[in-house]
């Protein structure tokens, strides 16, 4: 080791604070991004491994006519699919669901977590949230309807690791619904009881060359196609296998930007602490040292703390990232997930800092030789003055604040970091809390403008005369033509209230077309364009003109007249298969496919966005901690910078309470700046990023922010500006008339 | 000694300890009387600028006491020094100390802002000494001159009982070193401050009141000038 390099450890000792500040900024900003991009990876590879490895199926389809095992082979031989009956059972006792698989032998195959197959009768596979949830054990016995099972193991269902009990569901209750895996055997005995329901659909594989549409149409010429659902629109499947998305667009947005943030900072930080060291630098160039050798040993200043940081990151990132990831998972079911820090992300997070930071160190050191002579760097005395620029000279205004105002102007890189590391944290902290408003007034108004009638009946058939009350309707399930995501055409009856919906574009008329807020912004459409529905079981396309666009952010939907669809689907009779009513209706529950009531939808996205809190006190710890360090690294290189100053107004007389107002305050403007700056651009942000989720969640969030958030925002960026401030008081405190005196006479 | 404004009696100071303790102040003892003029002269390391923090507050004795205008400073805790130093203390540095991001004139705001009763107008601070021309400049486009003399003027704004000047002619050209010393004369003669000044100069005691002399940190003489005679007549 060079003579030199021996200063460096030194010299760190020395500058302690501004190091632990860099190393904490590089451990916060490494975690973040490891846990980001691993999670994504792990979510997407665990996901799509146990769907490749359990066969999930392609689509699911119900037939008017039951399907042989002939017909079966021959479409599969025809149309190069796999097709399986799947069939389940549920039984219904104290809230809680127990769904019985039929054992799939082609598709949905479940995979066992952990314990034991099926060997015997009676033996039974749990999944692992309901046995958690209940406190049960492998081994236990378990009774269900009088009879006793043993559960010998946790399995999984590629087409359930999302399980909400109905597919029309918005949320997941993991503690009283209970996805069962029996035998051939024990199935066949439990269809007999009368206290358990059937249901059964086709589920499709298809192959790598099957034709979907010819193999559609077929399914519907051939056997009469009731319902065709295809993967993408079945939540239990699309909805994790989207979510590894969502979370690598996470970790993009995360990653680049806390890193060029930091980057800034330390950059500046370390660009004081080596013009610090000029009269060394002077020194050494004196000597005959290159200016490569000088860069060099500056950069392994830099190095050091990227290195701990980035090591210190990635290890949280190891050891505390699994329980981030079981969070984010919350939804879905405890698969065997196998979290660990990717390689290619520990190595981009080991290196990406390091050769930044080194680089930054060797070109301020580099600057410094080009800006100064070897004499000016040895006799530094005024150099800062040099750049002072006039301003306010003739101002009556007090010198307190002019100070405070020639600090900011003097050095407005300096400033603008600051503004920035103010402002994202700020928009952090707001950003949480804005997430929590937008979900909140989605499940209020979102709700409330998608459902017209309190209760809504769906039928599992098509009547004709409706004796039940309320207000028949039809709605009839689409795909897009081109992307065939799910849309739902509506037949609205006249004189409802179906004719009030607020429409935020065109006027209403029975012959119009009106789709949904939802789908104009995820499809950017707008009034006089056309779009290309196909119906999901017969395959025809319609193309219909858009007359006008209704406020309703949460439903994929074409609201039109119920004549209108009659005429689509060519039906003479006054066919309903849904019923409106603002009133609870008795409809036997053999007629009805689901009810969907505002009420309860409310609450159910009440409990699920409850989920959401720690995401949002999560980027509002982040914040706060950037804020922290941030203006402490900052506000401590102003004071290092005024140690002369500070020397001198305290020979003067002034009080410490005095000199830390002159000194410290100057940041004051800069909070308020960054925090009036956060409210448009997390408005922005919030905006953007609804747009990019619609294709995913299909639903729009209107941006909103309530003034009680802005508020708490305010006082927590407050709180933690004041805290680093405090945290400095000493600092100010602590500087010695008699040393800063001496020091100047040098 | 009745009646003395400064009084040191006994001062010890010591910096470092055990083997490496160095006695920066060894029993020193002098006086000096309200509106004089004091010169303490000796050679770098002598103590006198140790001296000087004692008298002015910035730093605190082991032994001994200093009276300034009848309070003894060496009982006093730091905040009671901050008083002081607010209410009756002005300095001078050799290096002048200005803030840099301030102009001259706003330098000198920062002592009138905390002076007692307001201290001395502003303005008429400004044009006695001279600083009008540059009072808006800052101090890096002055001279050593002009800065000291914004120095001075920073001191005296706040109108103290004692002006304490650090080799304050110590980084300037003769010329500049006898206008400098003339504005403190006109301080002293304006406002009948106590002016003590430390320097190596030893052409500065004719101007003086009151010199003294020391070495390795004691007092090796101090005596009455008798033959005072004006800056102007002083050969730098």
């Amino acid at each position: 080791m060079r003579t030199i390099n021996r200063t460096i450890l030194r010299s760190i000792k020395s500058n302690l604070s501004y190091y632990i500040s860099i190393i904490l900024l590089t451990s916060l900003a490494v975690f973040l991004v490891s846990v980001a991009f691993s999670n994504a990876y792990m979510i997407s590879d665990d996901i799509k491994s146990i769907m490749s490895d359990g066969n999930v199926e392609s689509a699911q389809f119900i037939t008017s006519v039951p399907l042989s095992k002939e017909n079966i082979e021959k479409l599969e031989k025809e149309h190069g699919v796999l097709i399986e009956e799947t069939e389940y059972l549920d039984f219904l006792i104290e809230d809680k669901t127990y769904r019985f698989f039929k054992p799939a032998q082609k598709i949905n195959k479940y995979q066992i977590l952990q314990g034991e197959n099926i060997q015997n009768k009676n033996e039974i596979l749990l999944d692992r949230d309901f046995a958690n949830s209940n406190d049960i054990q492998i081994a236990d016995a378990y009774e269900i309807d009088g009879a006793n099972f043993t559960v010998v193991g946790f399995a999984i269902r590629p087409d359930y690791i999302y399980s909400p009990k109905n597919l029309t569901d918005a949320w997941v209750d993991k503690a009283d619904f209970a996805m069962v895996q029996v035998d051939f055997d024990t199935f066949e005995e439990l269809k007999n009881k009368s206290s358990y329901s059937i249901s059964a659909y086709y589920s499709v594989s298809y192959g790598d060359d099957t034709d979907t549409d010819a193999f559609r149409r077929c399914i519907n010429d051939e056997y009469g196609a009731y319902s065709y659902l295809s993967s993408n629109s079945n939540i239990r499947i699309s909805k994790p296998l989207n979510s590894g998305v969502e979370m690598l667009m996470l970790a993009w947005f995360i990653g680049p930007l806390l890193f060029t943030i930091i980057l800034m900072l330390i950059s500046v930080v370390l660009g004081r602490l080596i013009e610090r060291e000029k009269k060394h630098i002077g020194t050494l160039l004196s000597f005959g040292y290159r200016n490569y050798e000088i860069g060099l040993h500056y950069s392994i200043y830099a190095i050091i703390p990227a290195i701990i940081g980035s090591v210190t990151g990635v290890l949280l990132a190891a050891f505390a990232g699994n329980s981030v990831a079981m969070y984010l998972l919350y939804d879905y079911q405890l698969i065997n997930y196998d979290y660990y820090v990717r390689t290619p992300v520990v190595i981009i997070c080991l290196i990406v800092p390091t050769v930044l930071y080194g680089s930054v160190a060797y070109i301020k050191t580099y600057k410094l030789f080009k800006r100064n002579s070897i004499v000016s760097l040895l006799t530094d005395r005024y150099d800062d003055t040099k750049k002072q620029r006039r301003m306010l000279e003739s101002s009556k205004m007090n010198f307190k604040r002019k100070f405070r105002l020639r600090s900011l102007l003097s050095n407005p890189a300096r400033t603008l970091l600051v503004l920035l590391c103010l402002f994202l944290s700020s928009f952090m902290s707001l950003f949480g809390f804005a997430l929590g408003d937008t979900v909140d007034q989605m499940t209020e108004n979102g709700i409330e403008s998608g459902t017209v009638y309190k209760y809504n009946y769906f039928l599992n058939q098509v009547m004709t005369d409706n004796i039940f009350g309320g207000i028949s309707g039809i709605s009839v399930s689409y795909e897009m033509s081109d992307n065939g995501n799910s849309i739902v055409l509506n037949g609205v009856p006249t004189d409802s209230k179906f004719e009030n919906m607020e429409l935020l574009i065109g006027e209403y008329s029975n012959e119009g077309f009106y789709i949904s807020n939802a789908v104009a912004i995820e499809r950017g459409l707008n009034k006089g364009d056309k779009i290309k529905i196909r119906n999901t079981v017969t395959l025809e396309d319609i193309e219909i003109e858009i007359d006008g666009i209704v406020n309703d952010n949460t439903n994929q939907a074409v609201y039109t007249s119920y004549k209108n669809v009659k005429d689509i689907m060519q039906i003479k009779e006054d066919y309903f298969n849904v019923i409106y009513s603002d009133e609870e209706l008795s409809i036997p529950s053999e007629k009805l496919a689901y009810i969907s009531d505002s009420q309860s939808i409310l609450d159910i996205l009440d409990t699920a966005m409850s989920a959401l809190d720690g995401f949002v006190y999560g980027l509002v710890i982040i914040g706060s901690m950037l804020g922290v360090i941030s203006v402490y690294l900052i506000v401590n290189m102003l004071i290092e910078e005024n140690r002369s100053n500070i020397s001198m107004l305290k020979v003067l007389g002034y009080r410490n309470r005095e000199i830390r107002r002159i000194i410290m305050n100057t940041n004051h403007i800069l909070v308020i700046l960054g925090l009036l700056l956060s409210y448009p651009l997390c408005y922005f942000t919030l905006n953007i990023l609804s747009r990019i989720a619609i294709p995913y969640m299909h639903v729009v969030l209107q941006p909103y922010i309530d003034i009680s958030s802005f508020a708490l925002t305010a006082l927590l960026i407050a709180a933690s500006y004041f805290f680093s401030l405090s945290l400095l008081f000493g600092k100010v405190d602590k500087i010695d008339m008699v040393l800063a005196l001496k020091g100047n006479r040098e | 000694m009745e009646n003395m404004f400064i009084e040191v009696k006994n001062a010890v100071k010591e910096y470092g300890k055990g083997d490496n303790a160095v006695r920066a102040l060894d029993n020193v003892c002098f006086s000096m009387e309200k509106g004089e003029i004091g010169v303490i002269l000796g050679a770098s390391g002598s103590g006198k600028s140790t001296l000087m923090n004692m008298i002015g507050g910035i730093d605190t004795l082991d032994s001994g006491s200093i009276t300034v205008d009848g309070v003894d400073i060496s009982k006093f805790n730091s905040k009671q020094l901050v008083e002081y130093r607010r209410d009756k203390v002005g300095f001078v540095f050799q290096f002048y100390n200005l803030i840099p991001n301030l102009t001259s004139k706003e330098n000198i705001e920062t002592t009138k802002e905390i002076a007692l009763n307001g201290g001395l107008d502003l303005e008429k601070v400004v044009e006695n000494l001279d600083i009008t021309p540059f009072a808006n400049r800052y101090p890096s486009e002055l001279s050593g001159g002009q800065q000291q003399r914004v120095a001075i003027a920073r001191a005296i704004v706040k109108n103290p009982a004692l002006l304490l000047c650090d080799e304050l002619t110590g980084a300037l050209d003769s010329k500049s070193a006898k206008e400098v010393l003339s504005f403190i004369e006109k301080v002293n003669a304006t406002y009948n401050t106590t002016i003590l000044i430390i320097t190596h100069n030893e052409e500065i005691r004719h101007f003086a009141d009151r010199i003294i002399r020391v070495k390795d940190g004691r007092i090796v003489s101090q005596e009455k000038n008798t033959n005072k005679i004006s800056i102007s007549e002083i050969d730098l």
